[in-house]
This record gives C-alpha cells, sequence and structure tokens, in this order.
C-alpha cells in the first residue's frame, strides 16, 4: 500500500510540476541582439526624398537641442575644404519633438526641409548636433531629374535573423553592390519592414528597444549620401519609432501610429507611399485622389506599400496580401496605377499587366519582356535585402505570376525612368546575375522622342566605357537610326527606344574611373546568406523543389530569433516522462504479481 | 413521444427529487455563475495597434441591380471570373438604408459572383479626411447557413441523446465559450499557452463530465484521467520536439504570431503545445469517461469483483478503445495537411526532404502526442476508477 502511494504522490508531483517547467522559456523570448559588433549610435541621419526632385528631407536624433537645430548645405564647388562658404544656406528644423528612451535617455528626432536643389550637382550638407556642434559634412549629390536610375528594395528587416549585426552586413553588402554597379542612383525606395519590430519607445522592457535595429539600417555609410524612401511595414506598424527616425512629404492622416500615407514626385513621376496596416480603402483613396490631382502631369504612377497583394511567397501572399488585395485593388485600378512596388515574402515576383484581377493579354510582353502602351498594373515584390529572412515560394505559382524566384540571396532592382519607358532589372547580390529577365513599360513613344534619344546616345564618349557596353550602344543606334519612314509606327518606335534606352543605361564605366559616390565600401564578412540551398525559380511551371525546399535556409534564419531555453526544460519533462513511465510500469507489474498470487 | 426518450424516462421515475438533486443543480448554477464570472474578468481590450481599421466595416447588403458586368467562364475552377459592378443596399449597422455602387472583383478563389435579391458581405471603408465612402463586395452572407447546420447538428443530437444529448450540447457550448473567451484572452494577457490551455481543460472536463455523469465517483476519475491524459499528450510532444529541434517557432503562422506578441504579452513558443492539449482533449475524454464508465458499471452489476478485476477490465475495454481513438486523432491531424499531403505526392519531393521538414514533424508529433494521451488515459483512468471505487468500499466499512 505505502509503495503505492508513494508512486502516486510522484505522479502527481510530476503533473503539478508541469506548469512551472514552462517558466523557463517563458523568462527567455527576448531577443537577443548583439550591439557589439556594429555602431549602435541611435544619432545617424536618415535622407530621404522631398516633395519634389529639387527638395530633400533630413532627419536625425540629437541628444541635446539648441534653439538653433537644423541643416548647413552648400555646393561642393563653392566649399573651402570642410568650411561652408558665406553664401552656405541654413534651414531650420521644422519639428524636434523629445522622445524618452525606456531607459530615460531623452533624445529629439529632428527634422529638416532642403530646398532648390538643382540637377546634376553636388552639394554638401551638415546638420546640428544639438551641442553646439555641426557634424562633418557630408556629400549629397543630385542626379538628373529627367533620366534617372533608383534602386529597389525590399525589407531588409534588420534583426530578423536573430543576429542583427549579420543582417547589417548583409544590407552593407547589398548597397556596396548595387552602389558599386550603379554609382548613378538618385535614391533607394525601402517598401517597408526596414526593422524587425517597433514599439512606443516609452515602453518598459529591455526587449523594447528596437533603436537598436534602426541604427543597424542606418549603419551603412552611403546611407549619409543618399536619400531613401522607407515605409511602415507590419512590423513597424505598432510604436512610433519609424514616425520619429522618418520625415516624410505631403504626409496624410492615413496610417498607424507609425506613420502615414504621403506622395512625392520625382522628375516626372508621382510616388505615392501607402501604410497598408491601415484597412480602410476609402482614405487610401482620397490621398491618392490627392496626389494625382495635385500633379496631373505626371508620366508615371508608382504606387510602394510593404503587402504584396500580387506576390507568390508561402506565408503572405495567400492570406494577408490577399485580403489587401479585395479592398485595395479597386482604388489602384481606378487611379492607372502603373507599377505598384511591394515587399513582406521575401522572395520575387513580378506580375503580369493585371487590372480587376485579370491578367491583360491586349498587350502581352514579348520575348524581351516589353510592353507597349499596356493596360493594367505590374506588381512587383522584393526578396529580402539584407538576408535576415527568405521565404519558401507557394507550392505553384498562382495564375498571375509572370516570374518569381527565391535564390536565398539578397536582391536589389534597379529602376530606370524617364519620359516615355520604365524598366526594372532585377539582381542577385551573391552572384551579381540578373535573376529575371529586364521588363520595360514603354509608354507613347514619339519619333522626336526616339530622335532626342539618339542624339544623347550619340554624344557619349566612347573612352570612359567599358568596350562590350559600347558595343551594345553602338548597335542599338544604328538600329535605331536605320529605322526608314516605312517602318515607323508606335511598335517599332518604342522598340527602337527601348532598344537604346536599355544600350544607353547599361553602359558600364571602365574600372579605372573611381566611383562617383565618394563613400568606402565597407567589408563585409559575415555575409549571412551565401549557402548552398537550391535556388527555386519558375516562370509559368511550378518548380518541384518549391513545396518544401529551402528549409534550410529558414533554420538558420529564424531558429535564432529567440533562444528558447529548451534543452533545460526538455530534460526536465524527459526526466518526469521517465519517473511517470517507470512508476506506471512498476504499479503495472505489482497489479500483476498481485493477480497470480491470488 | 420521443421513442429514445422512454428508457431515461422509466428509469428516472424511479428516483424522487432529492437532496442529492437539488444539490446536483445547485453546483450547475454555480459553475455556470463561476464561467460568466470568469469570463467578465478575462475580458479586455481587443486592439493591439497593429493595424488601423478606423472607418472600415464589413455589413450585410442586399443586391438591388447589376449595373454591368464582364464575365467570363473558366472550366477549371467551375465558375465564372471578371467584375461587377452592383448597386447594393446596406441592411446591418450604422448605415442601414443606404445604397452604393460597388466594386466586385471575381477571380479565383476570390469574390462571388452577385445575383439580383442576393444577400451579400460588403466591406464598407468611411473615410476620416474626406467624405467619400467606398463600399466593395466582399463574399456572400454565409452565417445562416452555418446557424442551420449548427441548429439541425443540435436537434439530431437532442433526438438521439434526448436529455443526454441536451447536456452533451450544452457542454460543448460551454467548451467552445471556453476556448473563446477564456483561453485566447488569457493568451493575450501573458499566461502559459500550456497553462491556460490545462486550465481550460480542466474546467470544461469538470464541466462536462459534471454534466453528463453527476457527483460520482465516476465523475471523479474521469476528470482526473482526462486531465492526465492530456498533460501526458503534451509532454509526449515536448518531449519528441525538443529531441526533433522543433520550436513553438516553427509553425507556420509562428512569423505573424512574433508580430503580435510585440503588441501584446503573447507567449509564441507555447502555443503549439497548448493546441496539442486541445486537439486531444476531445479524444481523451471520451476515452476517460468510457473507461471509467465501465468499470463503475461493472463493479455496480457485481460488487464483489476486486479492484485488480476491475482495473484489468478497464483496461480491456480501453484496449479496444484505443485503435478507433487514435486512428480519430491522427486522422483529424492527418485530414488537416491533406494539401501539403498532396503536393508532396504531386511534386514527387523526395524521401529525406519531406520527413525532415517542420510541418510534417510537426504533423506526426501532434497526432502521435495526441494518441500517446489517448493510450495512456486508459490506465490511468482504470487505476484511478478502481482506487477510488475501493476508498469509497473502505470508507463504507469503517462506517458503523
Amino acid at each position: 500500500m505505502k509503495t503505492k502511494k508513494t508512486i502516486l504522490c510522484v505522479m502527481a508531483a510530476g503533473v503539478m510540476m508541469l506548469p512551472f517547467t514552462q517558466l523557463p522559456i517563458q523568462a527567455t523570448d527576448a531577443v537577443e541582439i548583439k550591439e557589439s559588433e556594429f555602431n549602435t549610435d541611435y544619432t545617424k541621419p536618415i535622407l530621404s526624398p522631398g516633395a519634389n526632385s529639387t527638395e530633400l528631407h533630413i532627419s536625425w536624433y540629437s541628444k541635446k537641442v539648441t534653439n538653433q537645430q537644423g541643416v548647413m548645405i552648400a555646393k561642393s564647388s563653392e566649399m573651402n575644404g570642410t568650411q561652408f562658404p558665406e553664401n552656405a544656406k541654413f534651414y531650420s528644423v521644422t519639428s524636434n519633438k523629445k522622445i524618452t528612451l525606456k531607459n530615460g535617455e531623452a533624445y529629439y528626432a529632428n527634422k529638416a526641409k532642403v530646398q532648390q536643389l538643382e540637377e546634376n550637382t553636388a552639394y554638401m550638407y551638415s546638420y546640428t548636433k544639438g551641442d553646439g556642434k555641426m557634424s562633418e559634412p557630408q556629400e549629397y549629390r543630385t542626379k538628373s531629374f529627367s533620366d534617372y536610375q533608383l534602386m529597389y528594395v525590399g525589407d531588409p528587416q534588420i534583426g530578423a535573423s536573430g543576429n542583427a549585426a549579420s543582417d547589417v552586413n548583409g544590407w552593407k553588402t547589398t548597397l556596396n553592390e548595387g552602389l558599386k554597379n550603379f554609382p548613378n542612383i538618385s535614391y533607394i525606395i525601402s517598401v517597408g519592414d526596414q526593422t524587425n519590430a517597433s514599439s512606443d519607445t516609452t515602453d518598459g522592457s529591455a526587449k523594447n528597444n528596437f533603436e537598436v535595429e534602426w541604427a543597424g539600417f542606418l549603419e551603412p555609410t552611403q546611407l549619409k549620401n543618399i536619400p531613401v524612401q522607407t515605409l511602415v511595414g507590419n512590423h513597424e506598424s505598432k510604436g512610433t519609432n519609424f514616425a520619429n527616425h522618418t520625415y516624410v512629404p505631403n504626409e496624410s492622416s492615413v496610417g498607424t501610429e507609425a506613420g502615414n500615407d504621403y506622395y512625392y514626385t520625382y522628375g516626372s513621376t508621382l510616388f505615392i507611399v501607402l501604410n497598408t496596416n491601415n484597412g480602410n480603402a476609402a482614405d487610401h483613396d482620397a490621398v491618392m485622389k490627392q496626389a494625382v490631382e495635385a500633379n496631373p502631369n505626371a508620366k508615371w504612377r508608382v504606387v510602394s506599400f510593404h503587402q504584396d497583394v500580387y506576390g507568390s511567397g508561402e506565408p503572405h501572399s495567400e492570406s494577408d496580401g490577399k485580403v489587401i488585395r479585395q479592398w485595395l485593388e479597386p482604388v489602384l485600378d481606378k487611379y492607372d496605377i502603373d507599377v505598384v512596388l511591394t515587399g513582406h515574402d521575401h522572395s520575387y515576383t513580378r506580375s503580369y499587366q493585371l487590372k480587376a484581377g485579370q491578367v491583360q493579354t491586349t498587350n502581352s510582353e514579348d520575348e524581351s519582356g516589353r510592353v507597349i502602351n499596356p493596360e493594367g498594373t505590374v506588381y512587383m515584390a522584393a526578396n529580402s535585402a539584407s538576408g535576415s529572412k527568405y521565404y519558401d515560394l507557394m507550392p505553384s505559382a498562382q495564375y498571375y505570376v509572370a516570374k518569381r524566384q527565391q535564390e536565398n540571396h539578397q536582391n536589389y532592382s534597379i529602376l530606370n525612368i524617364d519620359d516615355v519607358s520604365f524598366s526594372i532589372d532585377t539582381y542577385d547580390v551573391v552572384t551579381g546575375e540578373k535573376i529575371d529577365q529586364n521588363y520595360t513599360i514603354v509608354k507613347s513613344a514619339t519619333y522626336e522622342d526616339l530622335q532626342a534619344l539618339i542624339g544623347k546616345a550619340e554624344s557619349v564618349s566612347a573612352t570612359s566605357y567599358t568596350e562590350e557596353s559600347m558595343k551594345a550602344l553602338s548597335a542599338a543606334l544604328s538600329t535605331a537610326k536605320a529605322l526608314g519612314k516605312a517602318d515607323l509606327n508606335e511598335t517599332s518606335i518604342a522598340n527602337a527606344y527601348a532598344d537604346l534606352n536599355s544600350a544607353f543605361n547599361g553602359l558600364k564605366e571602365k574600372p579605372v574611373t573611381p566611383p562617383t559616390t565618394p563613400s568606402t565600401p565597407d567589408t563585409t564578412p559575415n555575409q549571412p546568406s551565401t549557402d548552398k540551398t537550391p535556388s527555386t525559380s519558375d516562370t509559368t511551371t511550378p518548380n518541384t523543389n518549391t513545396s518544401t525546399g529551402t528549409t534550410t535556409s529558414t533554420t538558420t534564419a529564424t531558429k535564432p530569433i529567440v533562444n528558447t531555453g529548451d534543452t533545460t526544460s526538455a530534460r526536465w519533462f524527459a526526466g518526469m516522462c521517465a519517473i511517470a513511465l517507470a512508476s506506471a510500469g512498476g504499479l503495472y507489474t505489482k497489479l500483476n504479481k498481485n493477480k497470480k498470487k491470488k | 413521444m420521443n421513442p429514445f426518450l422512454i428508457h431515461r424516462k422509466v428509469v428516472n421515475m424511479k428516483h424522487r427529487i432529492t437532496y442529492k438533486q437539488l444539490a446536483h443543480y445547485g453546483i450547475i448554477v454555480l459553475m455556470i455563475a463561476c464561467f460568466i464570472g470568469v469570463i467578465f474578468a478575462f475580458q479586455q481590450k481587443q486592439d493591439y495597434g497593429l493595424i488601423n481599421k478606423a472607418g472600415v466595416s464589413y455589413e450585410k447588403a442586399k443586391v438591388i441591380s447589376i449595373e454591368e458586368e464582364q464575365l467570363q467562364d473558366v472550366d477549371e475552377v467551375g465558375y465564372s471570373v471578371g467584375t461587377q459592378r452592383v448597386q447594393v443596399e446596406i441592411i446591418s449597422g450604422d448605415q442601414k438604408g443606404a445604397t452604393y455602387t460597388a466594386d466586385n472583383y471575381i477571380s479565383y478563389l476570390g469574390g462571388v459572383e452577385c445575383h439580383e435579391g442576393q444577400t451579400v458581405i460588403v466591406n464598407v471603408s468611411e473615410s476620416t479626411i474626406s467624405d467619400t465612402t467606398i463600399v466593395g463586395i466582399y463574399t456572400a452572407n454565409r452565417a445562416p447557413v452555418l446557424y442551420i447546420f449548427i441548429g439541425l447538428f443540435v436537434f439530431v443530437m437532442c433526438l438521439i441523446g434526448g436529455k443526454q444529448g441536451l447536456k452533451s450540447s450544452v457542454s460543448l457550448g460551454f467548451t467552445f465559450l471556453c476556448v473563446i473567451f477564456i483561453f485566447i484572452p488569457m493568451l493575450f494577457m501573458g499566461y502559459s499557452p500550456v497553462l491556460a490551455a490545462i486550465f481550460i481543460c480542466l474546467i470544461t472536463t469538470i464541466f462536462t463530465m459534471y454534466m453528463i455523469g453527476g457527483f460520482s465517483t465516476k465523475t471523479a476519475a474521469s476528470i482526473a484521467g482526462t486531465v492526465g491524459g492530456v498533460v501526458i499528450a503534451a509532454l509526449c510532444a515536448k518531449v519528441a520536439c525538443s529531441f526533433a529541434g522543433i520550436s513553438g517557432f516553427n509553425m507556420s503562422s509562428a512569423e505573424d504570431l512574433v508580430v503580435i506578441a510585440r503588441a501584446a504579452p503573447l507567449k509564441v513558443e507555447g502555443i503549439l503545445f497548448a493546441g496539442i492539449l486541445i486537439a486531444a482533449l476531445g479524444a481523451v475524454m471520451d476515452v476517460a469517461m468510457s473507461v471509467a464508465s465501465t468499470i463503475h458499471e461493472i463493479h455496480d452489476k457485481n460488487p464483489s469483483l476486486t479492484r485488480k478485476e476491475l482495473f484489468m477490465s478497464g483496461i480491456h475495454v480501453g484496449r479496444d478503445m484505443m485503435g478507433t481513438m487514435s486512428n480519430t486523432l491522427i486522422l483529424a491531424f492527418a485530414g488537416g495537411s491533406l494539401p501539403t499531403m498532396i503536393f508532396i505526392y504531386a511534386y514527387a519531393t523526395d524521401y529525406h526532404q519531406f520527413m525532415n521538414t517542420y510541418s510534417i514533424g510537426i504533423e506526426i508529433i501532434q497526432g502521435i502526442a495526441g494518441s500517446m494521451g489517448v493510450i495512456l488515459t486508459v490506465p490511468l483512468t482504470a487505476f484511478l476508477s478502481a482506487f477510488l471505487i475501493y476508498r469509497k468500499k473502505d470508507s463504507i466499512k469503517t462506517l458503523p
């Protein structure tokens, strides 16, 4: 009898202990960020596009403020070393809200607007650090306002892998590669989830200090010289970190506490930026209406927001992305948007031209990936720009997918925009290769447009570019010039224009020429994503690898997010399980023995 | 007269209303009161600031007319795709009576083709910054069908089960309310999901078993057996997962849960195991009650049987149940992962690849752990039943 009671007690104790074994798990679900491996200074500046090409927004944190906070800017040619000339302009901050971090530290979120910038001009700027000193002067070089190149990237999401330092390294690599190959980029478009998390910075616990992730996002030195258009991703929707760090033009009141819809123009393109964590279609409609009415002459309308409404990643494209598509797509169609730039699914997808959910076949792309005066909108979904996390593709491609790709490497896309054409090229950072063919939308190219481009191409000095790229240009040039009167029609002009423009944009400077950006590329030893997981890609047919493939990389990416503390609790459980089993077994044999005795 | 009720009625006629029965109803009332109290105690704010839905609502609307449509039949999906512009009248909410023109995009798997007079669900977005309102067709109004189906289920249960059937439907409703109004809020208040799940198992088991078995050793044994069984299921899952290197963060939805966990004190890790507990609860409860019930029935018919004999008959009955009950659980999980299995088959996925993916691992561990809970519930309940009956006998003997 006594033994049975003891056994029962042991079993009961085991059962009662169960809840307590949960404790180590609860205690360790904080994000571990190795702060030491990059500069976690929260006061790094961020340059953002202003309301139009001639404006630039600069925002930065400072520990103190004077009543003379602002930005000093002058043409580089007028600088005397690091001394600003007398005619340097000073733009006072438009706001400098005080922020108190969880540890009681106070910062001021300074925001300043620089105006009257000229095309193709080098400037030097410096901002007040709040302690009476100015920051070290940095260069900002404006590019062409009529024929420009942008870089488009998806979810850097610093901190998502659990190791912010390796995410920062991946992000730096992407910018280094992109800016090395395309030094004429006017600015970068980041489509949300710059950081992994966000919260009210006044919130108590240590795990809620996401300023470190912003410091990581702003760590690449190029971001001191090149603006970046940011927007609120789902990871940043709560809390005010985003709103504090960024300064966006024409800001509406439609969004979440992190930030709102806004719009700006660059050259002849209208960029509308949405915070789709706000689900009010009528509010987004109102912002888009205002943006479109304020810019009736914009040649292109580009909308960027975070969630991929036409992506092909496994976690989102058939769930939240689809829900947003249902209410947002009619609004996008209403304003005749040309290009939609999204991220969120950490995989690459380019859709067909879509309108009302239907693939537009009237102007289907030809082999060269070119559409002329197309109906509908092309939806892009960008892969991760830092390699902090990759998602599998859906097992089979949705009907709207023209191309999708998951090679588990960082990507960046280059947009070449002028009044006639809008082209997109996407590159694998690790291999340097294009992961998709060039996709170009040509809009009403006239013979005059073509002539102007021929003139521009002819004036290129052959000596400064590589032989190969010059060869391509002269080939396209001769084809364009050979276009006889008999062949002149919309399609032939558009094709000749697009070919020539593509060759022109593809001009590679000879290696001896130093890059135009002054920034020195950072070395990145811990490139996080060069693993040998198979790449998954398809154009129209589903790839057999995709249903369950590439989980290894997901492991390395998501596992370290949380230190689960599993091993200790598992030992507890294993121990108790053994005790319970042993006692049950003992009991059973004892009962059997008793039975036999009888 | 319901023929199924007669037997029970006759049995019941033997009893008069006693203090014991009064106490029985008293306890039920008390439990319901406690339950309502608990529900209120656990209610809290629902907006975590993750998304902003100001001005957005989903309402019922009647299709007045189709203004425009461009539809084309697609053979492979069996219905039309395309667009419609339809005039709708809102028939619920603040905007009741208002009419709007709504865009209706019907694509593969999304949207619904509207017909005049049909009731649909619309997404109403009232702008907070201008006076525009956008109405879009969300989907068909299918809630009534679901309610009718549920009603039919309760009716059939009562028809076949009589009073027990009614009791069962009440306890089913109770379980459902517990999960929605206590379990989920508890998760958002930062309780350990596993603890919360055990708490829910405990109260639903107590309620269900008490409703079915009344205040008896049978009830006590089956409650203890059930709770033991689900805890065993969770333990098995936990151990298997830790050896397989699977944590709650490998669930397919963990990513989104982590985002929510930033806004609310949600413990993502334990949700996988809490899910296993809840999923196993039904089958475990079934087995526990059957074993306890059998042992008591045998004891009532033949009080001379010893405790060991009672235990062994419990085991024997349980052995027969194990097979079918384990099947129930495994098939439930297999049914849930049917699309995954189809993909594996269709793409001839490599054995080493699919066998080692997280989703397959989680499905297998869930199914097996639940079944382990079912199997081990048998000896546990048999032992407890026999033990409690024996104790009762002891105490009766010692009375003067």
